[in-house]
């Protein structure tokens, strides 16, 4: 039996036939013409059949050697659960992760050494100051919270970080529209074209983060970045003097689920901005495979400060290397509610008062 | 023989007070059964008819251009426009070779008025200033207070003509200014409402610093990207074509009557 090639209307998806008159492929629904090899081409583009392919090397990590973790002890919070790393001359006494009394369990073990550590660059002392920076310019803070503030307790912490470094090979499809008008003495005209565009390339990236530790809420972490690869030095267990460390507990390869998101996001925003001078550009299917994919298990500096307000906790991350401060602020509802109504009546007032002018000018 | 002097001169002097174009130059010929009011119907009292005579009859003296009234019970089926331009013509009305003069009919059955005008007409009476008289008319013609309709269109008639000698016709832009519409009172706080949303929810906003990233951008290794394959592939195209809107004009719109004269004029109920 033969096999009869059957193309589909990009347009309205009916069987398109080949039209003898015009010598093009016509779409006897929509009645869209079309040249053979451009729908030729179409079809091959996009009935590849390919699929997303993001497989990591996830073996990060070294083994502790003799005697090379012995100055650490570990401590868990009594509260949370939270396992805490700090050196035998570090006084913990609270989890910085809920702020509950830690007790010290003894001698570090197990766990894998981390590869890299960025030290801290900036001490306690910035990251107060970040902090009232960070309360300054903004209208609907409390000012009760601003001025009883008072720090529950600021803590250095290392936080567990699995760096992804990989090659993309990505190949994205759109469809572009490009419009274009005109007039004539008694018509508008509007002439849409449609193309089928695509790309395909290659893109690296390199040390993404992902947080290997469930206590620390992802998304204060994510906020905190960028951190920069360039101050990264090899792991010693010296650079824990006087700070806390924290335990990994999600591993590299449960992590690699959000470091492929955030790869394919990025290389489809990379390719499509390569994509110009259409009118629309709508991405219809996305391949993004991944080479050489590899996985690094670095310790990186947060600052975590704590306040407590009105019986809640509140959170604030620095990072320790580039001093940015991130954490959600209380809003004061009545301030909030005043501003609202404040701006309805002015700008009600002043829209009335404009649409009289332009009634008196004629224009309404 | 005094007598008949006497007689003769009383005819001159009321023939150049009733159809002064005619008198003076002589065109068109004499038409003394066409007086500048005809109402056929009676719907004025005897005091009334000859006050609006007066008033018709010295404006368009004064302004040396012709404003009569027609009031007819039934237009037969024609419409008020036609049958305004007919009664124009074949009243012989308008002063000069360019026929200068306007005619408001009115049907009492049909309850429609129609303007029609001529000559100098057509530019004093723009499409504008005929709506804004059958505006100044209506109440007083849905109240049968005729006279009163009657009066509005000698004195804003006569308005019209000295606007236009002036060198600027009544026309759109003199129509007086109606209050704002009530629907303001409410758009503007919708929008005062709106505008405080937006801002307010940019200072709230503010407060919430902690938020997940999406992409990871800051960290594509520098010169890694290269596009290896780039196509961009024509399929089809559509042309949608829609009618200009027409731009609502000012000025005078003119038509031609039965007798092949060109009028101006409109119409509208009461």
């Amino acid at each position: 039996m033969s096999h009869v090639q059957e193309y589909k209307c990009p347009r309205c998806g009916g069987a398109v036939a080949f039209d003898s008159g015009t010598q093009k492929l016509k779409c006897p629904y929509c009645g869209t013409e079309f040249d053979i090899e451009a729908l030729e081409s179409y079809e091959n583009d996009t009935d590849s059949g390919q699929t997303d392919d993001m497989n990591w090397e996830t073996s990060a990590g070294g083994q502790w050697q003799a005697g090379e973790a012995e100055g650490l002890c570990t401590f868990v919070c009594k509260s949370c659960g939270g396992e805490i790393v700090g050196d035998e001359n570090t006084a913990a006494t609270s989890c910085p992760f809920c702020g509950n009394p830690v007790v010290m369990t003894g001698q570090f073990s197990g766990a894998l050494k981390p590869d890299y550590i960025i030290p801290f660059k900036l001490d306690k002392k910035a990251a107060k100051a970040a902090l009232q920076k960070h309360y300054g310019g903004k209208r609907l803070l409390p000012p009760i919270f601003r001025d009883q503030n008072h720090i529950d307790e600021i803590k250095g912490v290392y936080v567990p970080f699995w760096l992804f470094d990989a090659d993309a090979e990505v190949s994205v499809h759109y469809k572009a529209t490009s419009v274009q008008n005109w007039s004539d003495s008694n018509y508008n005209y509007t002439e849409t074209s449609y193309f089928s565009v695509s790309r395909s390339g290659v893109i690296g990236f390199e040390q993404v983060p992902v947080d290997g530790s469930t206590k620390m809420p992802d998304d204060l972490m994510e906020s905190i970045e960028p951190f920069r690869f360039d101050d990264a030095v090899e792991f010693k267990a010296a650079h824990l003097a006087g700070y806390l460390a924290d335990k990994y507990d999600v591993d590299a390869a449960q992590s690699t689920e959000r470091a492929n998101t955030r790869i394919k996001r990025s290389a489809e925003e990379a390719f499509a901005s390569t994509v110009k001078g259409y009118t629309s550009v709508t991405p219809e299917t996305s391949i993004v495979k991944l080479y050489g994919g590899s996985a690094k298990y670095a310790l990186l500096p947060v600052w975590l400060l704590n306040t407590t307000w009105n019986g809640e906790i509140f959170t604030f991350a620095m990072n320790g290397q580039t001093g940015k401060l991130v954490g959600d602020l209380p809003v004061d509802r009545g301030a909030a509610r005043k501003w609202t109504i404040g701006i309805t009546v002015l700008c009600g007032a002043v829209v009335y008062g404009l649409a009289w002018l332009l009634h008196l000018a004629g224009a309404l | 023989m005094k007598k008949i002097w006497t007689f003769f001169l009383l005819l001159v002097f009321c023939f150049s007070i009733s159809v002064p174009a005619l008198a003076e130059d002589g065109a068109g010929g004499f038409a003394d059964a066409h007086y500048r009011l005809q109402d056929s119907v009676g719907v004025l009292t005897e005091e009334e008819n000859s006050e609006i005579q007066n008033l018709l009859d010295e404006t368009s003296v004064q302004l040396q251009f012709d404003l009569a009234v027609v009031v007819v019970d039934t237009l037969d089926g024609r419409s008020a426009q036609e049958w305004a331009d007919d009664s124009f013509d074949s009243g012989q009305f308008g002063y000069g070779s360019n026929k200068d003069g306007a005619l408001l009919l009115i049907s009492t059955v049909d309850r429609t008025w129609a303007i029609s005008t001529c000559g100098y007409g057509i530019t004093a009476f723009t499409d504008a200033g005929i709506q804004y008289i059958g505006e100044q008319m209506r109440d007083d013609l849905a109240a049968g207070n005729y006279a009163e309709a009657f009066r509005t269109f000698a004195r804003q008639g006569g308005q019209f003509v000295t606007m236009a000698r002036e060198g600027r016709p009544f026309d759109s832009s003199d129509l007086p200014k109606k209050p704002l519409s009530w629907i303001w009172l409410i758009i503007s706080p919708a929008i005062g409402f709106v505008v405080a949303i937006i801002v307010v929810g940019s200072m709230k906003r503010q407060l919430r610093t902690v938020r997940r990233q999406a992409a990871a951008g800051g960290y594509v290794r520098e010169g890694s990207m290269n596009v290896t394959e780039s196509k961009d592939l024509f399929l089809y195209h559509t042309i949608d074509r829609t009618e200009k809107a027409k731009n609502t004009s000012s000025g005078s719109s003119t038509h031609t009557s039965s007798s092949g004269t060109t009028h101006g004029g409109g119409s509208g109920k009461f």
